[in-house]
Order: structure tokens, then sequence, then C-alpha cells
């Protein structure tokens, strides 16, 4: 239930089909201000390769890239400013797919709040993980949790 | 002193505008919670209306920190509602069912009306 994709599709070796470009390759070390630098980057990138064709699709797309790389910083590296976040940013046409890694003890969808539970409703936390599932086309968390990949196809390939 | 939200009261309803389109990084987070607190602190059984307007981008953490406030108005016996959510944000709303939580009204107007409507029916 946590990650949605490709049967058998190994993320940490390989990328879906349709990526021929890396747009940004960087690490930062584990700080909320350095995490908004690295979305900042990331959207521009996104903007000038014209992957936001909707002012949806672009709140989509950012409220997902913050919420794995916070959750990166947070609850992977726990804030440790010694330890890293490797991001990586591919492009394709009309798809683009992002890698967020941390040094962190990773997670598993029994960390996570039964979101058909209606008590989970007040909970003030936990509902990034559901966002990035709904509104990225594929997720897959690999290794012991702590890695990421989430890939989009953009609607103006549809 | 930046301010994550300008209130404005009429009559005995409390709106609150956001001034941010993006409240994103942890110190508008912060911020935001501090002011949320602050107001519902000030008055007691608040009528609080959020004014998403301005808003165009918002995280999972913004919605955590309106879940609390939500939490705290509901103990004092006060309501708290939304309203001018933006089309491309209300997906993440009804995402996370937050939509049956929170009473989201398409305009102040629709939404002031409807702290005026008492108990069952106050829903539009």
């Amino acid at each position: 239930m946590l990650n949605k994709g490709r049967a058998g599709f190994d993320p940490a070796k390989h990328l879906p089909d349709g990526f021929h470009q890396v747009l940004m390759r960087e690490f930062f070390y584990s700080s909320m201000a350095e995490c908004q630098a690295c979305l900042e980057g990331i959207m521009t990138l996104l903007r000038q390769h014209a992957y936001l064709t909707s002012e949806e699709e672009a709140a989509q797309a950012q409220l997902c890239i913050d919420e794995a790389l916070v959750n990166a910083v947070k609850h992977g590296n726990k804030h440790d400013n010694n330890k890293k976040v490797h991001v990586t940013l591919y492009g394709g046409d009309g798809q683009w797919a992002i890698r967020v890694e941390d040094e962190g003890e990773g997670f598993t969808a029994k960390d996570l709040p039964d979101y058909q539970d209606d008590e989970t409703l007040f909970w003030d936390h936990g509902r990034g993980v559901l966002l990035i599932n709904t509104f990225m086309d594929e997720v897959y968390y690999y290794d012991r949790g702590n890695r990421v990949l989430l890939v989009k196809y953009s609607k103006r390939k549809a | 002193m930046a301010a994550i939200l300008m209130t404005q009261s009429f009559k005995d309803i409390v709106v609150a505008y956001f001034q941010e389109s993006a409240i994103l990084n942890e110190r508008n987070i912060q911020l935001l919670a501090k002011e949320l607190d602050d107001i519902v602190d000030r008055h007691r059984k608040i009528q609080l209306l959020l004014n998403f307007n301005q808003v165009e981008y918002l995280s999972s953490a913004v919605l955590g920190k309106l879940v609390a406030t939500f939490k705290k108005v509901q103990a004092d016996g006060g309501r708290m509602k939304l309203c001018c959510i933006r089309a491309s944000l209300l997906p993440v709303f009804q995402v996370t069912k937050l939509d049956k939580l929170f009473e989201i009204h398409d305009s102040e107007e629709k939404a002031t009306a409807a702290f005026a409507k008492k108990g069952f029916f106050s829903r539009s």
C-alpha cells in the first residue's frame, strides 16, 4: 500500500522508460533552510522545462517534493546536521522523476496511520505519505525505506 | 513583524486572511501556528473563518496546524470554517478527507452566512 508502480521494477537500479536527462543532482546537510532552498531550485527547474502545465499540477508537485524532502530531514535524518539528503531530478518527454535519499533508518507501512480509520482525521500529522501516494503516478520506497523514487507523467503528454 | 495572517472582525466573526501564497518553510509554519494560537486565545468561543484566497501552495504540516487549531476552537466551544480555497488546492483537502472535518465554503459571504445559522443545519 506504500508503493504504487510496476510490479518487479527495481527503483534502486532503474528508472522507468523515457528518462534521458538528469536535471539536477545534489546533496544538502539536513536543515530546514537547505531543504527549502532545494525545493525552490527543483520547482524552478520543473518550470523552466515546462513540466508544470497548470496551477494544480504545480501545487501538487510542490507539495509532494516538499513532503519527500521534509520527511528525509525530519523523520529520516532527524535533523542531524551531519547527515546528508541526496536529491536527483530526472527529466524526460512530458515526465519527471525525483529520487530522495536520506541516511536514516527508514520506515515501513506499519509506521503510518490507517487512513481508513476516521480517528486519524483528527491527527495533526501523518498525511504527507498519503498525499504523495495520491498525486504522484509511481511511488517506490526502497532499501530500508530511506530512499524514495517519485515519478510524474505530465498531463501535457496524455 | 511579518505576519502570515491578517485578521478582521465582522460583528462576532473573526476572519483571518492568509497573506502568503506559499506556506511551506518551517519558519512560516511555526509562525502560522503561533498566530492561530494567539487568535484563538484572544477570543472566547471564537467564530473563526480562515480565508485561503491568497494561498497557492501548502504542505501537510499546514494541514496539521489547521487540525490542531480546529480541535482547540472546538474544545473552547467555538467554531471554525474555511473559505476561498483555490480549485488547485481542493484535492489536498479531499484526499485527506479534511473536507469532511472542516466546513469549506467557496466564498466569504457564504461562510459568514453559515455562522449565522446554528445547530445541525449550519452546513450550507
